[in-house]
């Protein structure tokens, strides 16, 4: 059973120790700012398209779920109240950390491991670089910045969605929908929507980072990781959001 | 001559050195010597440990037991920020190249330039350097193109000129002809033998091709008449190469090319032919 469970122990702490070492770094020169301004771009600005996307069609479909069930109690016009509340609190911020690891995620993985298996991060080292401040850290940076935006467009764009069928379907006036909306969030809601992303941001750049740093095996090594990267980053943006949604529940 | 074998400080050495990998063993007690100026060619099969030595030098890998002293600082004991002053005296070209593949070739040449902490020029004087040493690997048109566009031969070339940009006092090649036509693969020897002529560069050379060593050990490389000349008379001894054989990460042979011919061990006879 102990041998069981060692290696997992392991990873959990050379995991750790990277983070670490990212953390540590931003604080430590040098600074590759015009890495962090690529990631930025790569990532935020690749990803803004699929997550305005997706975002719509959530707050299209939460629109059209709930003006069913609120419809029950005769209370259609609030579907305004139940969209924004879902969408800022929990879907927003969900979806798009799923979107930016499945997108993300394996992109830095598949970049880091193919690095990893041609020698490059070596070769990193030998020219005078660290791997984790050149790679990591400037990743791990830039999705702390960008994924917060990226879930605010997808809550706006969500909630445009929702007022759509608000609207045409339900025949909801502008002003009662968004009053609505705006009314049902408290500072609670807004804050835990920003909280969650930063936190997801974390998971999915720095298992992305591990997860390419240790390939090994060539090109099919380079596929493993990356796997383990979108599925590993996947499943702890959900135990993570348990937590986060404990806590400001009880608040 | 700019090299003198025999009156030289010691630059690399290996005492008692182990690595292994689980059960893998990777170097077994690997002792050696190289000083200042000398040429050392390894030869082994696949899996006898030839790269790891390399990367052990570079202080890529750190060792399980024995000492690794470069430049007379004992690295096996550095830590990663405390080894880059030292990694930059050394120029290593990596099997396969490990050129930075989304990186334009300028980039890549210019990456120690621009990145190691010892500053070798001013950064106005960058793009002069790297054109030199592209140059010098007869490659200076290529600035703008990534390593993809370019083929096997030069991206070897590329990565010397990375390797030797700072014109760092020793140089380790990691198999610089493995997967090379016989005539692309003298080209490259060619630029190794003029980076260890013309700037005195210590050279390690790691290979499976008795070829190679056959020309670092016998041949110079000719400034005025840009090619390589067979050595004869007082340039054979500036030349003077040390082969050394491993197996399974054991040294099983030293010395020079005339003992690795004469050698009847079947496994290190292997490599003394042509």
């Amino acid at each position: 059973m102990l041998d069981l469970l060692k290696p997992s122990f392991l990873e959990f702490q050379e995991f750790f120790y990277l983070a670490g070492r990212a953390l540590k770094n931003i604080f430590r020169k040098p600074h590759y700012w015009d890495d962090v301004l690529l990631q930025m771009d790569v990532i935020g600005v690749g990803s803004l398209p699929i997550v305005s996307l997706i975002g719509a069609f959530s707050g299209i479909v939460m629109a059209l779920q709930m003006s069913r069930a609120v419809a029950q109690y005769g209370a259609s016009s609030q579907t305004g109240t139940f969209v924004a509340i879902v969408l800022v609190r929990e879907l927003g911020p969900v979806l798009t950390a799923l979107l930016v690891a499945g997108r993300n995620a394996s992109g830095i993985a598949s970049e880091i491991g193919s690095m990893k298996v041609t020698d490059q991060i070596d070769a990193m080292r030998a020219l005078g670089t660290d791997p984790n401040q050149k790679l990591v850290t400037p990743r791990m940076l830039a999705l702390a910045f960008v994924l917060p935006l990226l879930t605010i467009i997808a809550d706006f764009v969500g909630l445009c969605g929702g007022f759509l069928i608000g609207k045409y379907r339900l025949n909801i006036s502008a002003a009662q929908y968004w009053n609505s909306a705006q009314q049902a969030l408290v500072w609670n809601d807004v804050a835990q929507g920003l909280l969650k992303p930063f936190l997801f941001s974390f998971v999915i750049s720095l298992v992305g980072c591990f997860y390419g740093i240790r390939t090994t095996g060539g090109t099919q090594g380079v596929g493993r990781s990356t796997t383990e990267a979108v599925v590993v980053s996947s499943v702890w943006v959900f135990i993570l959001d348990v937590f986060v949604t404990q806590i400001f529940v009880n608040m | 001559m700019p090299n003198n074998p025999a009156s030289s400080a010691p630059v690399v050495i290996f005492d008692n050195v182990s690595l292994r990998y689980g059960e893998t063993v990777a170097l077994d007690q690997v002792s050696f010597q190289v000083n200042a100026g000398q040429t050392w060619v390894f030869l082994g099969e696949a899996g006898s440990g030839k790269t790891q030595m390399c990367k052990v030098m570079m202080g890529l890998v750190r060792p399980d037991s024995g000492r690794v002293v470069i430049f007379g600082d004992e690295i096996s004991s550095k830590g990663e920020r405390e080894m880059f002053a030292v990694r930059a005296k050394i120029g290593m070209l990596f099997q396969e190249s490990a050129l930075f593949d989304s990186m334009t070739i300028e980039e890549n040449v210019a990456y120690p330039l621009e990145n190691q902490p010892v500053r070798h020029c001013g950064p106005e004087q960058i793009h002069d350097r790297v054109v030199e040493a592209l140059r010098f690997v007869e490659l200076e048109k290529t600035l703008d193109k990534v390593p993809s566009e370019l083929s096997g031969g030069m991206r070897r070339r590329v990565g010397i000129a990375r390797a030797t940009v700072t014109q760092p006092p020793l140089a380790i090649y990691d198999s610089p002809t493995a997967g090379l036509d016989p005539i692309t693969a003298n080209n490259i020897m060619a630029f190794i033998a003029k980076q260890r002529d013309l700037k005195g560069t210590t050279s390690i050379i790691v290979s499976h091709r008795y070829q190679d060593g056959v020309l670092m050990a016998n041949y110079y490389y000719d400034e005025a008449q840009g090619r390589l000349i067979a050595a004869t008379g007082e340039r054979l001894a500036s030349v003077h190469t040390t082969f050394v054989v491993m197996q399974a990460g054991r040294i099983v042979f030293v010395g020079p090319q005339t003992e690795l011919e004469a050698s009847t061990d079947p496994y290190v006879s292997k490599f003394g032919r042509r």
